[in-house]
């Protein structure tokens, strides 16, 4: 469960994060694009205990760190409880920037400590990072071949929605959004068997 | 990376997984036609079994639904173990329970979708203690409350087996009048629910459940106090619910659709159950057009009035036509439900009470008060069409006021800015008097359309002042006094005198204070004392104010100085007697009449100010003779100079319809009361606070003359208009439910007396004193009324009650005593039953008139008891009696 929240780090602007989400419900354009930093910096502060926290050794669960985030600012009254798929989604996003961003740090930070410690004794990255940078790359590939499918998987694996939830966010029929999820992930696989020789 | 390739790969292979396996390789090689490599590709990628590649954690995603909500709900909350889901709405999910411990029973227990942390959750359980103390029939019974350990709070409810109210009146096709009945019955719950400070918030036919019962239907309101715990954001959870489930803004009131922070109270309620009532009387809502779509909503409501109730039946294409209601209906309805769903609050009935009130009387066959479109009403008409000229004028007093001063201080020569600015003062006050002309019309609370645009010009004025003249202080304060002025003529007196204190505050720090300029506000801040009834402030004041002017005025009066002087001796002098100091007072009233005689011409009108001050004198002396004499005499006089129709010989009118009364000339006391009335109906507005006296004295009236349906007419009437003026809470509106509740009582009519009468009993006993004889009679008229009802055991009690709290209550006669004999004879217990026959006859000889109502009750019931125990001899004796 989650440990009590710190009350300290409460958002400037509580209950914006509510009303962002549903000026974006209501069809509003931009609105997405302003939630997008608040939710961000909410995240972030959340994400620089929880990856402190695991060490370098990062577990991968994204969804882990988003959920942590919702109830976080659910019981601050800063969102609604109701907005949860629409934070959901739009906190995909932003987590799947920032575990990226995470994993390049780490990764650049331990070529660089190893080039002036250890310069014969270099070992693969460990696989969190690698599998992250990895299925980022990969993620982005798909995008160009077909931009819903990726949006699929980073509503799934960074947002944690389920299959009726992001149907109705991307607004396709769940046997529609089924199908994309299932042909993401096989196409995934075997990209990330094939390049990750090359890494 | 071949994007054509992959993006062709992309296609075959998601449209491969939306068909069977054994058709997909078939589908495949026929898309793929010449690229084997590309269907062997495909294939692969089909034949492969992803597992749980980058499936988010199951057990997390299990946990996520339970803390939103969405699935699965916790098996037991506090105490109840949870049955089943039986509903859900957009505020949560209902379930049935039973306790874990103790006898067997099913209950409903709601469960909310929010999160509360920990300071919310202590303030949300100390919000449900004032919901654990409803108790009422209409009301489905609140067992238990809390929070969840994540934080959702609950509620355990009697659970009410019953539908909505209105499809359960369309289903069995009820009638007007029993949809009537039922709809009263919610409403009373409603009702008790505010005599307890608590709303509803969140009234629609859902959460008014009815069922049948043993006899009768039952009607059950569920769900108080839930929106509360909601805490604000309840029109955003009822409107923009994802959901769609109670996603319909039709039932709840313009103030709470503007979410602009604006004061919902019990109106809102009333304005929730009108649009119930008029749903239950056509079939229809009465935005029913326009009210799925929030926005479209807001814009209807605010723009028009909706059609009535009969122009809906009407006008009602057959499929609309409900079964058991007519296509005519009388137009009293009407008119309760336009009132009861007026767009501004203040239009509304003022409390569920009213309401219920005046659909009793449509049903008894009595004029209802949404009626009465009296020339007040008319004139407010009027006044609201010239909103525009209001609002105009206050505009230009203040440019003048406000924008002047800004004029006057970019001016270079003081000389100059103090002439200006004097002029500018002279002209302002001109014209402030000209608004307060137009605003007197507006009683205070009233035509809050436009008050309020006014109110902002005023309040930003009274800021403005502030800051403005930094180098002229003493017309800074006079602006002050005048925007006090203005303030107290629109009855905002905290605002008046913060201002006017200000005021003199400022003139105080001044080396040389002007004597005058100071008075003239001490004065004004007299004056709001005594609207205030703040006597002895008002006497400081106005005691100061003269002793200024005096100083000012030194030796040579001219006429407007001798009456400005006269008026604060005459002001000090009513501060005085109604702190009780009367010889002092007359001292005052008498040197204010000398003055005027001595300066005024002999026809103005405030030489009658003197003549009625001194007749009150006398009244108070216990002289009504004299008093009566004087008043007719003010009164005589206001009618030729001030002409037959103004306002004040309305007041002189009802001065000698009070001595009138003291001296038992009823006839001649309703005469005057009713002219009063008609001037006072056709130049104050309905509301008058002026209304008052004249009211109050016609219901005594009329009671002495057991008039009761008049009777009736006027204390209702003065419910509403004390509970305007001096707040539902106020003793003075505790005292008239009391009194509407005796005649009620007297006439027959007890089950109405006990729906008065017990709630403000309820009332009375959370007053620490000063209500003792006011609780008596409520507890007496109880009692009677409980013994009328036929509930012997009941009225038994509490009559001893009554009787144990030791007095009679003002106005009650020996009614309690009367009444005991008459509970004690109808059980059988004679002695006992003479025994109180004896006291209340004894009681009646000392404490009324042969005339008076219980006079003639006691002697026909104690002589026709006597006679039924053969002592005729005895009975007539008490026939014949006089005294």
């Amino acid at each position: 469960m989650v440990e009590p929240q710190d009350q300290t780090s409460k958002p400037e602007s509580p209950g914006e994060i509510t009303r962002l989400i549903r000026r974006w419900q209501s069809g509003s354009d931009g609105a997405l694009e302003d939630l997008l930093p608040l939710v961000y910096a909410e995240l972030r502060q959340i994400a620089g205990s929880y990856l402190a926290r695991e060490g370098d050794e990062v577990a991968l669960q994204p969804t882990e760190l988003v959920s942590e985030t919702f109830l976080r600012l659910v019981r601050q009254g800063t969102v609604h409880a109701d907005c949860r798929q629409h934070f959901f989604a739009s906190a995909a996003q932003v987590v799947r920037r920032l575990l990226v961003e995470a994993a390049r740090h780490r990764q650049a930070a331990r070529r660089s400590s190893a080039l002036t410690v250890t310069l014969d004794d270099e070992m693969p990255a460990p696989a969190a990072s690698a599998d992250l940078l990895d299925i980022e790359a990969a993620l982005e590939d798909l995008t160009k071949i077909n931009e819903r499918q990726a949006r699929v998987v980073e509503l799934r694996f960074f947002g944690g929605l389920t299959i009726p939830e992001v149907a109705s966010i991307s607004e396709v029929s769940v046997a529609t959004a089924e199908r994309d999820w299932s042909a993401a992930r096989r196409w995934l696989r075997h990209r990330l068997a094939s390049i990750r020789p090359m890494s | 990376m071949d994007l054509a390739r992959e993006r062709r790969l992309n296609r075959i292979l998601t449209e491969a997984l939306g068909l069977s396996e054994d058709a997909r390789e078939v589908w495949v090689r026929t898309q793929c036609e010449e690229d084997a490599s590309l269907a062997d590709e495909v294939m692969n990628l089909l034949a492969d079994d992803v597992g749980t590649f980058l499936e988010p954690d199951a057990r997390l995603q299990a946990k996520l639904s339970e803390m939103t909500g969405t699935i699965e709900a916790p098996s037991q909350v506090g105490s109840y173990e949870l049955i089943k889901p039986i509903g859900e709405g957009g505020m949560g999910e209902v379930h049935l329970a039973r306790p874990l411990h103790g006898p067997e029973r099913t209950l409903a227990v709601k469960l909310l979708r929010v999160y509360l942390d920990a300071n919310s959750a202590a303030r949300f359980r100390a919000e449900q203690q004032a919901l654990a103390r409803l108790e009422h029939d209409a009301i489905a019974r609140l067992l238990d409350t809390g929070v969840t350990d994540d934080g959702r709070p609950w509620f355990a409810m009697e659970y009410v087996r019953g539908e909505p109210i209105t499809r359960y009146c369309e289903r069995r096709a009820l009638n007007v009048r029993e949809r009537l009945g039922l709809f009263l019955v919610a409403c009373r719950g409603v009702a008790h629910a505010h005599q307890r400070q608590l709303l509803h918030r969140d009234l629609k036919p859902s959460n008014i459940l009815a069922l049948e019962g043993d006899s009768k239907p039952i009607v059950k309101l569920i769900d108080f106090g839930i929106a509360k715990a909601l805490d604000g954001p309840l029109t955003d959870v009822t409107v923009l619910t994802e959901t769609g489930v109670i996603g319909t803004p039709a039932y709840l009131s313009p103030e709470a659709l503007a979410q602009g922070g604006q004061v919902v109270d019990t109106r809102s309620d009333v304005y929730s159950l009108g649009v119930i009532l008029y749903e239950l009387l056509c079939g229809q809502r009465p935005w029913a057009e326009h009210d799925q779509n929030l926005v479209d909503l807001i814009r209807t409501i605010g723009s028009n009035d909706p059609p009535t109730v009969s122009s809906r039946l009407r006008k009602a294409l057959p499929e609309q036509r409900r079964p058991g209601l007519p296509e005519r209906l009388d137009t009293d309805l009407d008119w309760i439900t336009q009132k009861a769903i007026a767009h501004d609050p203040d239009q509304r009935y003022g409390s569920v009470t009213e309401l219920i009130a005046d659909i009793e009387r449509y049903l008894a066959n009595e004029p209802v008060l949404a009626r009465a479109p009296t020339l007040g009403y008319r004139l407010r008409k009027f006044a609201r069409r010239r909103t525009g000229v209001v609002v105009a004028a206050m505009a230009i007093m203040l440019a003048i006021v406000i924008g002047g001063a800004g004029l006057i201080v970019g001016l270079q020569q003081a000389r100059e800015e103090t002439r200006v600015a004097q002029a500018a003062l002279d002209e302002s006050e001109a014209m402030s008097d000209f608004v307060n002309g137009l605003f007197s019309v507006a009683s205070p609370g009233e035509s809050l359309g436009e008050t309020i645009t006014a109110r902002e010009i005023l309040d930003r004025g009274a800021v403005r002042v502030r800051e403005s003249f930094p180098e002229q202080p003493i017309l800074r304060a006079k602006l002050m006094g005048r925007i006090a002025d203005i303030y107290s003529g629109l009855a905002l007196y905290e605002q008046a005198d913060a201002l006017v204190t200000e005021g003199i505050d400022l003139l105080a720090e001044l080396p040389d204070i002007p004597p005058e300029d100071q008075a003239v506000l001490l004065r004004s801040r007299g004056l709001l004392a005594i609207n205030q009834r703040d006597y002895e402030r008002a006497l400081v004041d106005y005691e100061q104010a003269r002793a200024l002017f005096e100083q000012a005025y030194l030796a040579s009066l001219d006429a407007n100085q001798a009456e400005t002087l006269a008026g604060v001796i005459h002001n000090s002098g009513v501060a005085l007697f109604y702190l009780g100091r009367y010889d002092e007072a007359r001292v005052r009233w008498e040197r204010a009449l000398e003055l005027r005689r001595a300066h005024l011409p002999d026809d103005h009108p405030h030489l009658s100010r003197s003549f009625s001050a001194l007749a009150a004198l006398a009244r108070m002396e216990g002289d009504n003779e004299t008093a009566r004499s004087m008043f007719q005499e003010a009164l005589t006089f206001r009618e030729r100079t001030l002409g037959p129709d103004h306002p004040n010989v309305a007041l002189a009118l009802v001065n000698v319809a009070h001595e009138n009364r003291q001296i038992g000339r009823f006839d001649e006391a309703l005469v005057q009361l009713d002219r009063a009335l008609q001037i006072q109906e056709t130049t104050l507005p309905e509301r008058h606070p002026d209304l008052i006296r004249t009211v109050r004295l016609r219901g005594l009236v009329n009671r002495d003359q057991r008039n009761w349906a008049e009777a009736e007419q006027d204390w209702t009437r003065l419910i509403s208009l004390v509970n305007e003026h001096r707040g539902a809470q106020s003793i003075d509106a505790l005292r008239a439910q009391v009194n509407l509740a005796l005649i009620l009582q007297r006439s027959d009519q007890p089950q109405r007396a006990l729906a008065i009468a017990e709630p403000a009993l309820e009332q009375l006993h959370e007053r620490a004193s000063g209500v003792d004889g006011l609780i008596v009679s409520a507890t007496g008229v109880i009692g009677i009324s409980h013994w009328l009802l036929g509930d012997l055991e009941t009225g038994r009690e509490w009559l001893l009650e009554a009787r144990r709290l030791g007095i009679e209550g003002p106005g009650t006669g020996p009614w309690v005593t009367w009444g005991l004999a008459g509970v004690y004879q109808s059980f059988g217990d004679l002695d006992a039953a003479e025994r109180w026959y004896a006291e209340a006859w004894d009681r009646v000889k000392t404490q009324s008139l042969p005339v008076h109502d219980i006079a003639g009750r006691v002697r026909q019931d104690y002589a026709a008891f006597l006679d039924s125990a053969g002592r005729t001899s005895e009975a007539d004796a008490v026939r014949a009696e006089t005294w």
